[in-house]
Order: C-alpha cells, then structure tokens, then sequence
C-alpha cells in the first residue's frame, strides 16, 4: 500500500478526529477569549496597601481640606477629610479631580524661559540668577499678583516684595477683599468678617452663590445641610438674592430676584425697617446712616430702584428681626454691597469677625494689608511696573483689563494664558506635592487654621514657589528669617497654636467674636441709592460654576461631561434670559448671539430660562481658554473679556459691577 | 474489482488510526506545554533561607492589612526590616564611583564581589555565595533605587476579578471533608489528602514555604495568565459545594 | 414576574431639596470607577487621519456619566419659575428591565444586598439592556478608555478597566461592599449586618450636602429604611413596576410629580 492521495486524506481525517480529542482546540479557544478581554491598550490596575492622607487642596478659591487617596503609595483619588472642619467629608467639583490635575500633561514640567516666541528650559541656578538680575535692575518698581486668598505664602511674597522695595502687593479680585475693604476699610473694623452659617436660623444670601462658588462651598454647604436634615424639620431658612437662579437656587427656601447692581438698595431697604422697628448700632455716624436711610432708602424709593417689591422687603426685615440668630451674607466685588450688608448685621446685632492670626514672616503683610490693594484700579492707572510676578492666579485670561509690565514670571503649575505670556516660567509644586496651608478661609464662621504638607513626590522638575522666593531672598541679601517654607509653616501652626505633625498637617479651631466698627459708612452708601449700570441693552449676570472651574484653574479632566445643556453647549457658551427678555432682544431659544462689552465679545446660544431677573443675562465665566488643556481651550469664550470694569460711585473702589452688553444675532 | 475494493477499503482504517493517534500525542503531550514559557522570578527569593534559616513565620510577609485587605507580597518596607538601607545616596555612589559616571548601576553586579565597594557589602546578610548573589540583585536593583519588586504572583487574577482572602481564611480541610466537596480538578489531589495546618496550600503553591529557589511562573502565550490561575468553575465549583453564593458579584469588579 | 427577595436591599434616598447640580458626585464617580475623560485625539493611533474622531464631551450621547445629574423645571414664568436638580444613579430595581433582555447574563441580579450586577468581559455588546433601562443608566463604550499622558499612572484599583464595545453601568461603588465586608470580617463583626455607614458609595461620601443617603432599606437600623417611607418620598416612573431601590424625597409637589410620567390630565 503506497502513500496515496486517499491514505493522505484519511490519516488526515483521523488527525482532524483526533485532535478534537485532545485538550488542544478548547484550551487555545479560550486562551483566545481571554486574550480578546485583556488588550495592551487597556490599561492595568496596581495593587496595594490603600492609604488617605491629610493635605490641603488650594486648586478652588477657598481651597479644601483633603485627604489624598493612594494604592500602593501611588495617589489615584481625592476624598473630604472628614476630621476637618471646613470639609466635614464633602469635596469640591474642582478638588475633587485634584489628582488628575496633579497627573495632568499641562502642568509645566520644569522651568522656562522665553526665547523669541517659544520657551526653553532652563535651569533653577539659572532662573533665579535671571530674576535677581531682573529684580535689582528693576530698583524697586516691582510688582507681586497673587490669587492665594489664604495662605501664609503671601507673607513670604510680600516680605520679599517689602525687602526689595515695593508696596504693589495685588490680591487677584475677590468677594474676600470687598468685605475687607467695607469693614477694614470703610466700617473701621478690626479682624475679618465671619458669617456663623452653622448657628445662623435665617440667613439672607445678599448676591453670594454660596452653594456654589461664594466662600468655603462645602462648609457652606454643610452648615445648610446641617440645617436641613433630610427627612426632618429644618432648623434654618435660606433666602437668596441674585439676578439668577443659579445653582444655589435650587435648595433655598426662597429666590427674591435683586440684580447686583441693585444690592446696595435691597439691603438698605430693608436697614430702613430695621430702623423704623428701633434697632440702633453703636457707631459714630449712627445718626447720620438712619437719616441717611430713613430719606434715601423708603420703600417706593427701593422698590423703584430694585424692582423688589415693598411688601417683599419689609417681609424680609420683619423675618430677619423674627430670627434669633440671623445672618448676611454679601456677595461679589462690589464694597457698597458689602458695607451695606454689615451695616445690616450691625443693625440685627449678628455681626461677626475672626481676629487675624499672628504673622510668621516679620516683614509680611497682615490679611488686611494685602486685601487693601485694588488690583483693577492699578492696572486702569496704568501701572508699568519693570518685573511683574504671578503666584496661584491667571491675570492674563480673568482680568477684563491686559495689564502692563516689563519682566513677567509666573510661577503656574499648569501652562495658562499668563504662563504664556511669561518671560520666565517657575513651574510651583503641585498643591499635594508641596507645604501650604489656609488660614480663616473667608466665609467661615470660625477661626480655623489648616496645614498641609506634601503628600506625593513631584515626578515632574517643580519647586515649591515659597521655596523658591526664600532661596531667591537669601541671595539677594533679604533677610526673612527662614530658609524653607516647611519652617514657615512649622512657625505659623506654633503662633497659632495649632497640632503640628510633618506627616498629617495640622489644625486649629478658635471662635468667632460679636464684631466692632466705629463707622457705618453713611457718607458712602449714601451715594449708593440708584444703581450704576452700563449703557448697553442688557445687564450681564456672569455666574460662576467650580465644575466649569474657577478665575485661576481651568475645566478639569473629568468635569467636561459635567457641564450641563445650560451652561455650555458644543462649544459655545449658553447665555441665559428669561421670555421677557429675549422677545425685547428679538431672540429666541437656540439662537445664535453675539454679546459685546468691554473690551471683547463672546458668541453665544440663548436658552430661554424664566429664572432670570428681566433685562439680565446670565452667562458662564471660567471657560473661553486660549491656553491649557483639550478640556478648557477653545471650549466657549471667555466672559471676563466682555465685562465692564469702572470706579463704584460710593466707594470708589473698581469693580465689574452692572456690566451691560449689547446683543446682536448671528 | 468488487474484492480490490473491498480490500482498499478495510486498508483504509490504518491511517486514520495513525492520523488519530499521532494527534492525540500531539494534543496531549506535546502542544499543551508549547502553550506556557517560562519566566523566573525577578529575584531568586528563597523561603528556605527565610523560614527554616531566619525561622520567620509566614504573615511576618503575608498578613492581613488592618482594613481586611490582604498584603500578597512583601514591599521594601517589609523587607527593610532587616535588609534596612539607611543611607541609599551614599551606597548609588559607591557604586557609581567602581562602574563610572556612563555605567548603570546595575554594572556592579558584574563584578567580583571583592571589587564592590564596602558600603555595598556591608549591607549583605547572607552566607554562601549563591545566597550572597540573590541578596545583591535584590539590594542593587530595587532596595537601592526605591523600586518595588516585580514579584510574579503564580495564582495572578485578572483585574475583572475580586478576590477575597479575608472570606477564605476560615476554610479549613475538616470543612471541606465534612461536606464532602469533590474538588476533583479544582485542586491538588495530594493537597486534599494530606491536608494540613495551612489552608494556602488549597489554592497556592504547595511547599513553597520550604523552596530554595522559586519555581518559573508558567505564562500563558495568548492570555498572559499564569498556569496556576484558577478558572471561574474552579471557583464556582467549590462555592457551589460550599453553599456559597455564585452571584456574579460575589467575584467580579 | 418573580421577584428575588433579598435580606439586604441597598439603596439610596436622594434628597433633591438638597442638591445644588454642583457636579462633586459626577466627578467623584468617574475617579472611583476609572471612567476616563473624553479625549478626541489618540496618540496611540497612528492613522487617525483616515479614522473617524473619538468623541469628547460635547457629545453627551456617548459620554459615560453613570451618574448622571438632570435639571428639572417647574416650567412657570418669572418669577414663580423654580428650579431642582435630580442625580440619577442606577436605579438597582428589584424588578429590572435590562436583566432579563441580556443574551449572555452579563447582567443579573442575584447578590445579596440586590445590586444589579454587569460583568464586562461577558457583555457582547448588543445594547439590549440599554433599550429595555427606562431610566438610561446604562452606558455604552463607543471608544476605548483613553487617559491623557500620564493620567493612568495610578488607577482606581477598585474596578476594571472596560474596553470599547461593552455596556456599563453604576454598581453603587460595589468593590466598597467588598471591603467593607473584609473589614467587617476582620474586626470579627457580622458581613451580614453592616452598620450604617461601613460601606458608602463614593457619591453619597463626596456631597457636599449630604443629599444622598445611603444603607440597607431592609434594615430598620439603617436611616434609609424610615426615609423611604416617608410622604414625600417617591420613586422614578414608579409605575412602570421596576421597584428601584433608589428613592427620591421633596418637599416640593412639582418635583414629586415630574418625577412619574404623568401625562396631562392623567388620573392617578
């Protein structure tokens, strides 16, 4: 029997037969399958001990207190700090994605200078000779923004800024430095402002979107939440004033549309009942603030400005007298707002400040010093100073105004409009990678202290800006007393007397005190009685959303899907106006607009929303980035270039306030 | 023709029998072992030094973490116990000092250990030379740059997978005798049979508590898994048996 | 239809009186469950030019929001208009629609504690339970998960990575389950009976206002049990008889009522 084609074939079959009978075709089947579930591309998990660690996040304005979630040492997640008093457990929208923002590829990987058009690295020695040369060229004419409401990080700036002969110590615009400036400035008063939400019965949101982006947001939040208890009787009543329903809207007890421009005369409309029940406050200018309401401020006279009807504000200042333990709460960078609000908490008897801690750089600026500087009203001097540096803050895409300078440094984590237009970028360590810490958070109730130290190692070429400064004085002959800023932040916690530990941070909780100011700035508000508005067609509301993000920190990675229908639509921005409005613009849901103010534009979809005061549109600030990551540039435009800065006729400080826009179709 | 025929095809058997039988040796014998290489652990890591030697016990690295969750692996740290590194910089430059600035550190390992530096051999505890090489390797590639060992784990879970230790620490050979579960397939006969004071043996590796040098881990070529990774029936099988929950949940993430 | 009982029902009573839409819930999610943030481009793919591009956030079709927070409106004019918004995580019915439309069981509801289960490497992919959920809390992946550089360094080690092609939804953080039991076992405590607060989903830990209540609604001792039960308590197109064991609580009349399909002139 030869090898034939048959015998070919048959042995054939019988192998075919065969292997069925072995484990071959099934194991290298489901080999096979389970190849398929388990892609190269898709990425593996790492496994380990999982540990939270304490840090504080300064990435919102506020900043929260965090703990750090990491497997096998390695951080992946952020979580509330449920021993923190600011947090209570709850997080904020933007410190919430802290860690893939520390991971982010936008963050500046070591640091910069400018050639021509584009940056070359270089080294740190290099850096800080390039600035000690620019500084000490500059004689003086020297300038510091930061955007860091609270931390004791500006005392080393400012000491620096002090050692080399400048005064232009800028906070970034804040609803913090409002209040300072009414009650430090035109009140007389001594310490900061606290609003004790956590034993308030009734409290009036005078323009603050405190569930959203006013203040400390989930301490905010957890106080109201407190006072509501689910499934329970609440213990509190939330009303809010505002031109718009924003997201604070949502859990109050009542909405009473005021515009901004209009709080002045809400909130002295109701002084004037207040007045009229016999309340009294123990200040110079007493008598002179009650005639000066009595005249200016009666009811038709508000009702006429406001558009708040009479009945509606005199309800509210009999509820506010009703309560034991009412508070309000201001709102925005308006200071007429402001001092008219303490002037009504003075009149209520609820008027609250925390005393400032003690300083820990000799030659630092107090809390109230740094507030006092109008950032605004220098650039629209037309301040030139010859170095310009900028801490925690992003002037270049939020101030409405360019301001000028000669040398521009930034010390961005992250590439932004201004680490752009930088001569020289220092990249600062990430908020996780580096010591920093919030002294009296504005908005709290209480005197509270919190320390961080860092809790993950920088995988990237940055170095704690603090640092950086104090190495920097050193060389330049300008004594600050420390070496690192870990030894500034070690002294702070002791002149505060708070627990401090290099492993878990530290914390300190004082109380707050009834709060004392010699004037009531009758001559100022009095001037505040009729609204200041733009001349263009509608009054803008500009609203702010952490999810969008916040004046110095950009959409995070994971926030996009986030953004809803009414804040954001594909790319173009949603600017919102009640029925009434859009029929006298001619528009209708889902046009096309163009708003114009300022010094921009900004194209935008209407979305008809009756929660929107009349001849108002509210519109998203935070987004229209030109500089940053695939989640912020290009996404909408940016509505702080069409805002409108001018001097506030009562207190001549330089606000945004009753910005107008005018609307065309596109 | 007719007995031609015939007889062609009763000759016809012969060759499926062979075309048969050569398949079942090729699918039985000698594919199957083509399906896994072989990979060493990334350090010669001897239980034999550790457990008879150091007399150490085995949740001085295998323990359960004060959330439940259970430390597979030892880390440096808990290797630092004993094989402490207080000054790490001082040691890399030693080193680099003997393999030059363009040298990896690495490079050390290469030579004879008489021409290491001091700082480096101060640090070896072991005695003999086999021993004195693995603790090298050890200390040279991970202890010294801060790196964590690569441990191959023989029972690896793909990440769809939640496994439990913290459940299964109670299940005990008596349990499983009482119950009469038939873990044919699902374990080591041998295992079952002479039972034992550890129940790791059930799922892991038997004897590796003795081993002097750790057996290669079997990976598959397609999938990646380890030889040893136990397949969802095997796990099914013992729960169902057990009277456990074989909700998709009880395992999967 | 037969209903599995379970001993333990987790579930969730959201109070929307206390949600603000602020979003910490949303992102808390997508970090806890390695959902990856929407990216057009992919660096690993080298023909990009002659593919079509992934998708990113504007389209909210294809994003993963497992949960996902809605605004709702009272619809009357200024200045009646109200507003409220409504999270919505997977509603963990007892009667679930998309578990018995699956082909392949890779969805069931068979644990304790009741979560409807989605095991992703048996999903096929055929998007029936996405049909069938009334409440679209399923999710399909038209893209694989892609970090930014970097981004994917460290991963939530609590749940898989999915690939393009399998359907995903919320579990209620269900690996948090798992643990608390492990630690619930190591304390030497009862798995079976855990205490309120032991396992929390990462969204009810995360809200600033503690709208979202979590526990065992079997379990008296547990806050959900009584709030369930309260009058202003409802439930999510309750009438399609889903049984979610996720509630929902208002004190607000037109909340309450948008939340079940009434038509206009409905009875009910």
């Amino acid at each position: 029997m030869g090898f034939d084609r048959r015998t070919f074939i048959q042995l054939s079959v019988g192998g075919t037969v065969g292997i069925l009978f072995t484990p071959v075709l099934w194991k290298a089947l489901d080999d096979v399958s389970i190849w398929t579930q388990n892609w190269p591309w898709i990425p593996k998990l790492k496994y380990g001990a999982l540990v939270d660690q304490p840090a504080v996040s300064k990435l919102c304005d506020s900043g929260c207190a965090v703990k750090v979630r990491k497997a096998a040492g390695s951080a992946f997640g952020t979580e509330g700090n449920e021993d923190n008093p600011l947090s209570k457990g709850g997080i904020c929208p933007i410190c919430a994605n802290g860690v893939q923002v520390m991971r982010s590829p936008n963050r500046v990987k070591g640091p910069m200078k400018k050639v021509g058009d584009s940056f070359e690295p270089i080294t740190w020695e290099d850096a800080k000779a390039m600035l000690a040369d620019k500084l000490a060229a500059a004689s003086g004419k020297v300038a510091f923004i930061s955007g860091d409401q609270t931390g004791t990080a500006n005392e080393v700036f400012s000491g620096f800024l002090a050692g080399l002969g400048s005064e232009d110590y800028l906070q970034m615009p804040c609803d913090m430095q409002a209040a300072s400036r009414a009650f430090n400035g035109v009140m007389g008063g001594e310490g900061q402002v606290a609003y004790d939400l956590e034993n308030a019965d009734f409290v009036l949101l005078a323009g603050a979107d405190a569930m959203e982006s006013w203040g400390p947001t989930v301490a905010t939040k957890k106080a109201f939440a407190a006072s509501h208890p689910v499934g329970e009787k609440a213990s509190a009543k939330y009303v809010f004033a505002s031109p718009v329903q924003t997201h604070t809207a949502s859990v109050v007890d009542a909405w009473v549309p005021v515009g901004e421009e209009s709080m002045p005369a809400f909130l002295l409309g109701i002084a004037y009942h207040l007045i009229r029940a016999g309340k009294t406050v123990n200040a110079a200018d007493f008598g002179a603030f009650s005639s000066m309401v009595m005249d200016a401020f009666a009811p038709a006279k508000v009702e006429a400005a406001t558009g708040v009807k009479g009945a509606q504000t005199a309800a509210l200042a009999k509820q506010l007298m009703a309560a034991s333990t009412p508070v309000v709460v201001p709102g925005g960078t308006s200071v007429a707002t402001a001092t008219a609000a303490f002037a009504v908490n003075m009149l209520l008897g609820s008027l609250k400040s925390v005393s400032e801690f003690p300083k820990a750089v000799e030659s630092g600026m107090t809390v109230a010093e740094r507030m006092s500087n109008d950032l605004l009203g220098w650039v629209n001097k037309g301040a030139a100073p010859a170095v310009t540096m900028v801490y925690e803050a992003n002037p270049v895409y939020s101030l409405p105004d360019d301001f000028k300078t000669g040398f521009l440094v930034s010390f961005a984590t992250e590439w932004n409009e201004t680490a752009a237009k930088a001569d020289l970028v220092l990249p600062n360590a990430f908020t996780y990678e580096r010591f920093d810490d919030m002294q009296n958070p504005y908005g709290f109730g209480r005197q509270t202290y919190t320390a961080g130290v860092p809790v993950c190692r920088p995988s990237l070429d940055v170095m704690a800006s603090t640092d950086f400064i104090l190495d920097l004085a050193a060389s330049m002959g300008i004594e600050l007393g420390f070496e690192s800023f870990a030894e500034v932040i070690a002294a702070k916690a002791e002149v505060v007397g708070a627990d401090f530990d290099e492993e878990a941070g530290g914390l300190f909780e004082g109380d707050a005190v009834g709060a004392d100011v010699s004037a009531l700035g009758a001559s100022v508000l009095a001037r505040a009685a009729a609204p200041a508005r733009g001349a263009g067609a509608v009054v803008l509301a500009p609203y702010s959303q952490l999810i969008v993000g916040s004046q110095k920190v950009a959409t995070t990675p994971n926030a996009p899907c986030v953004i809803s229908n009414s804040v954001l639509m594909d790319k173009t921005i949603v600017a919102m106006m009640c029925g009434v409005t859009a029929k006298k613009l001619g528009v209708a849901d889902g046009s096309k607009i163009k708003l114009s103010g300022g010094n921009g534009e900004a194209a935008a979809l209407v979305k008809i929303n009756e929660g929107v005061l009349p001849g108002a549109v509210a519109v998203p600030l935070g987004l229209g980035h030109t500089v940053g990551d695939e989640f912020s540039k290009g996404v909408g435009d940016n509505v702080y270039k069409i805002l409108t800065v001018r001097s506030e006729a009562a207190t001549g400080a330089t606000v945004w306030t009753g910005s107008t826009v005018n609307v065309a179709k596109m | 023709m007719e007995e031609k025929k015939s007889s062609g095809r009763c000759g016809g058997v012969l060759p499926f029998f062979i075309g048969f039988l050569l398949s079942c040796i090729l699918g039985w014998a000698v594919i199957p072992p083509l399906f896994y290489t072989k990979v060493e652990q990334p350090v010669r890591f001897s239980h034999k030094v550790h457990v008879e030697g150091q007399e150490m016990d085995c949740d001085s690295c295998h323990f359960f973490r004060e959330d439940g969750s259970y430390a597979g692996f030892p880390t440096n740290e808990q290797c630092a116990d004993c094989h402490a590194v207080d000054d790490a910089e001082t040691v890399v430059e030693a080193i680099a000092e003997v393999v030059g600035d363009t040298g990896k550190i690495e490079d050390i390992l290469e030579i004879s250990i008489d021409e290491m530096p001091g700082d480096l051999t101060d640090l070896v505890l072991s005695g003999d030379d086999a021993n004195v090489k693995a603790e090298l390797e050890y200390l040279v590639k991970y202890a010294l740059q801060g790196k964590e060992v690569p441990w191959l784990n023989y029972q690896y879970q793909p990440d769809n997978v939640y496994f439990s230790h913290k459940a299964h620490q109670d299940v005990t050979f008596e349990a499983l005798a009482e119950k009469h579960v038939d873990l044919d397939g699902v374990v080591d006969h041998a295992v079952l049979e002479e039972g034992g004071d550890y129940n790791c043996n059930l799922c892991h590796l038997k004897g590796i508590e003795t081993n002097d040098t750790p057996p290669p881990f079997e990976r598959n070529i397609l999938s990646g898994y380890s030889k040893m990774t136990m397949k969802m029936w095997q796990c099914e099988r013992c729960h169902a048996q057990m009277g456990q929950n074989n909700a998709c949940y009880v395992c999967h993430k | 239809m037969h209903m599995k009982e379970f001993k333990i029902k987790w579930g969730m009573v959201i109070d929307i009186d206390k949600c603000t839409g602020c979003g910490a819930c949303m992102v808390g999610c997508q970090v806890e469950n390695n959902i990856a943030p929407m990216t057009k481009k992919d660096p690993y793919n080298y023909v990009q030019a002659l593919t079509s591009e992934r998708d990113d956030a504007d389209n909210k079709l294809r994003t993963l929001t497992w949960m996902n927070v809605y605004e709702m409106s009272n619809g009357k004019s200024f200045p009646e208009h109200e507003v409220a918004y409504l999270p919505r995580p997977c509603m963990q019915c007892g009667n679930p629609a998309c578990v018995p439309v699956c082909p392949v069981v890779a969805t069931d509801k068979n644990e304790e504690g009741g979560i409807v289960s989605q095991i992703y490497p048996r999903c096929i992919g055929c998007r029936y339970c996405m049909a069938a959920c009334p409440y679209h809390a399923r999710y399909f992946n038209w893209w694989d998960p892609l970090w930014p550089e970097g981004m994917d360094k460290q991963l939530s080690p609590a749940v898989s990575p999915r690939p393009r092609g399998v359907v995903e939804k919320c579990n209620f953080c269900h690996t948090r389950y798992a643990k608390a039991k492990d630690q619930a076992r190591e304390n030497g405590e009862d798995p079976m009976n855990l205490p309120e607060g032991a396992y929390v989903p990462a969204c009810a830990e995360i809200c600033p206002t503690g709208a979202i209540t979590f526990g065992d609604l079997n379990n008296p001792e547990h806050k959900v049990h009584q709030l369930a039960k309260s009058p202003h308590a409802f439930r999510l197109l309750e009438k399609l008889g889903l049984d979610p064991q996720v509630y929902y609580m208002s004190k607000r009349e037109w909340v309450r009522k948008q939340g079940d399909n009434y038509n206009a002139g409905d009875k009910h």
